[in-house]
C-alpha cells in the first residue's frame, strides 16, 4: 500500500474531507473485519467491532503522527478494541498459550516431516491458526499475511523488537505443533 | 542434512500457508455505516484553525491578473506621497502645553488703541485667544506666547481691524499683498523681548 498516499488521505481527512476517509475504510476493511472475525468467531460482533475500530481511528486521526504507517496504527486500535470487547464479554480465546508446552517446534523426529508436508494445504493452516493463542496468531498474521516488519510488529502488539521476534518464531512452532496434532486426529 | 532440507521446506509450506490462509470478504454495510457515522463528526474550531494556520498555501496569477493589483499598488503609494508632501505644506497652528516652547512677550506702544490682538504664522492667522493686555499704569500692550525654536511673521490688529507691523522689530518680510510682517526668530534665549 503506498504510505505517501495514505498520508495525503488523511491530510484531507483533517483538512475538513470527512468522505476521503472512506478510501481508508475501503482499503483497510478486511484485514480489520478478518482481525476481529478470528478474535470474536462471530460474524456480527467482526462488523460491529471493526466499525467501532474505524470510527475511532477517524476521532483521534488528528493525533496520528505524520510520516507513520496508518495501517499498523489502526490495527493496533484494531487489537486494543478487540481485547476489550473480551474481557467485556468474558469471552475465553479458543485457547491459552500455557496449553501448550515451550519448545522450538523445529526438532521433532524427521519421520514426521513428509506427513506433515502432506497436510500443509492452506485451508488447514487457517484452521490451525484459529487454534492458535491470541498473541502468537496475530503475530504470524502481521508478519506473513500482512508483511509487517518486526518493528511494526512490536509496536502493534506492545513487545520489543526481540520480543515480536520470538513471539513469531514460537507461534510457528506451536502452529507446527497445532498441525501434527490436527494430522493424529484425523 | 536431508532432516534439515526437509524442516526448511515444512517452514517454507508453513510461511505460505499463512499467507493464503482463507479470509472472509467484510460485508457491503461495513463501510457505509463507518461513512454515516464519522460524516456527522466535526472537529473541534480551534484544531481546524490551527491547521488551517499551519497549512502552507500557494497562489497563482497570471500577469494579467497582477495588473489590477500593481496599479492599486501604484496609486497608494502616490496617494501616500501626495499626502506626506501636503501635510509638510499645510499651515499648523502652534499648540503647546504651558511649560512647552520659548516663552517670547511681544509689546506695542499704542496708548490710543482699545483692543490689540496679534496674529501670525504661529497662530495660522487667526487672531482669537491672542489678545494683548495693557498693564496699569503703562501705555504698552503686552502679550507673552510660548513658541518652539523657528522663525515666525507676525502683525497686530489694532481695533477696527488695522493691520500694523511691529515696529520695534528688526526684521520684515513683505506678505505679497503690499504689506510688510514682522519677522520673529525664536532661538536660544529664554526671554526674548521684542
Amino acid at each position: 500500500m503506498d504510505q505517501s498516499d495514505d498520508q495525503q488521505v488523511i491530510a484531507a481527512v483533517l483538512d475538513g474531507n470527512a468522505e476521503a476517509y472512506a478510501v481508508l475504510v475501503e482499503r483497510y476493511q478486511k484485514p480489520i473485519f478478518n482481525l476481529m472475525y478470528r478474535m470474536t468467531q462471530s460474524r456480527a460482533d467482526a462488523l460491529d467491532l471493526a466499525q467501532d475500530t474505524f470510527i475511532k481511528a477517524y476521532e483521534q486521526l488528528h493525533r496520528f503522527k505524520e510520516g507513520k504507517k496508518f495501517f499498523p496504527w489502526i490495527y493496533t486500535i484494531g487489537v486494543n478494541r478487540s481485547k476489550n470487547f473480551l474481557r467485556e464479554k468474558k469471552l475465553k480465546q479458543t485457547c491459552s498459550m500455557e496449553d501448550f508446552e515451550p519448545g522450538s517446534g523445529l526438532d521433532y523426529p524427521a519421520q514426521h516431516e513428509e506427513v506433515l508436508c502432506q497436510r500443509l494445504d492452506s485451508q488447514r493452516v487457517g484452521r490451525a491458526l484459529h487454534q492458535l493463542p491470541m498473541d502468537y496468531r496475530e503475530a504470524l498474521i502481521l508478519r506473513y499475511q500482512e508483511d509487517f516488519s518486526m518493528e511494526e510488529i512490536a509496536s502493534t502488539l506492545g513487545l520489543s523488537v526481540s520480543g515480536a521476534k520470538m513471539r513469531v518464531h514460537r507461534g510457528l512452532a506451536r502452529l507446527r505443533e497445532v498441525l501434527r496434532g490436527i494430522g493424529h486426529e484425523q | 542434512m536431508n532432516n534439515e532440507l526437509q524442516q526448511d521446506e515444512v517452514l517454507a509450506r508453513i510461511e505460505r500457508g499463512i499467507r493464503e490462509a482463507p479470509s472472509l470478504d467484510p460485508p457491503d454495510s461495513l463501510l457505509s455505516s463507518v461513512m454515516g457515522a464519522v460524516r456527522t463528526q466535526k472537529r473541534p474550531w480551534w484544531f481546524r484553525a490551527l491547521r488551517w494556520a499551519r497549512s502552507p498555501r500557494s497562489i497563482t496569477f497570471t500577469p494579467l491578473q497582477l495588473v489590477p493589483a500593481a496599479s492599486m499598488l501604484v496609486v497608494a503609494c502616490l496617494a501616500s506621497v501626495l499626502y506626506l508632501r501636503g501635510s509638510g505644506d499645510a499651515p499648523q497652528v502652534v499648540t503647546l502645553s504651558q511649560n512647552e516652547g520659548i516663552a517670547v512677550t511681544l509689546s506695542l506702544n499704542l496708548p490710543d488703541a482699545q483692543h490689540v490682538r496679534v496674529v501670525g504664522s504661529f497662530n495660522d492667522w487667526h487672531a482669537r485667544g491672542y489678545e494683548m493686555h495693557r498693564e496699569e499704569g503703562t501705555e504698552s500692550w503686552t502679550l507673552t506666547v510660548r513658541l518652539p525654536k523657528g522663525r515666525y511673521e507676525y502683525a497686530f490688529v489694532v481695533d477696527d481691524g488695522k493691520i500694523i507691523p511691529d515696529p520695534s522689530a528688526g526684521f520684515y518680510q513683505d506678505d505679497g499683498f503690499g504689506h510688510r510682517n514682522a519677522v520673529l526668530i525664536v532661538g536660544n534665549h529664554d526671554e526674548t523681548n521684542i
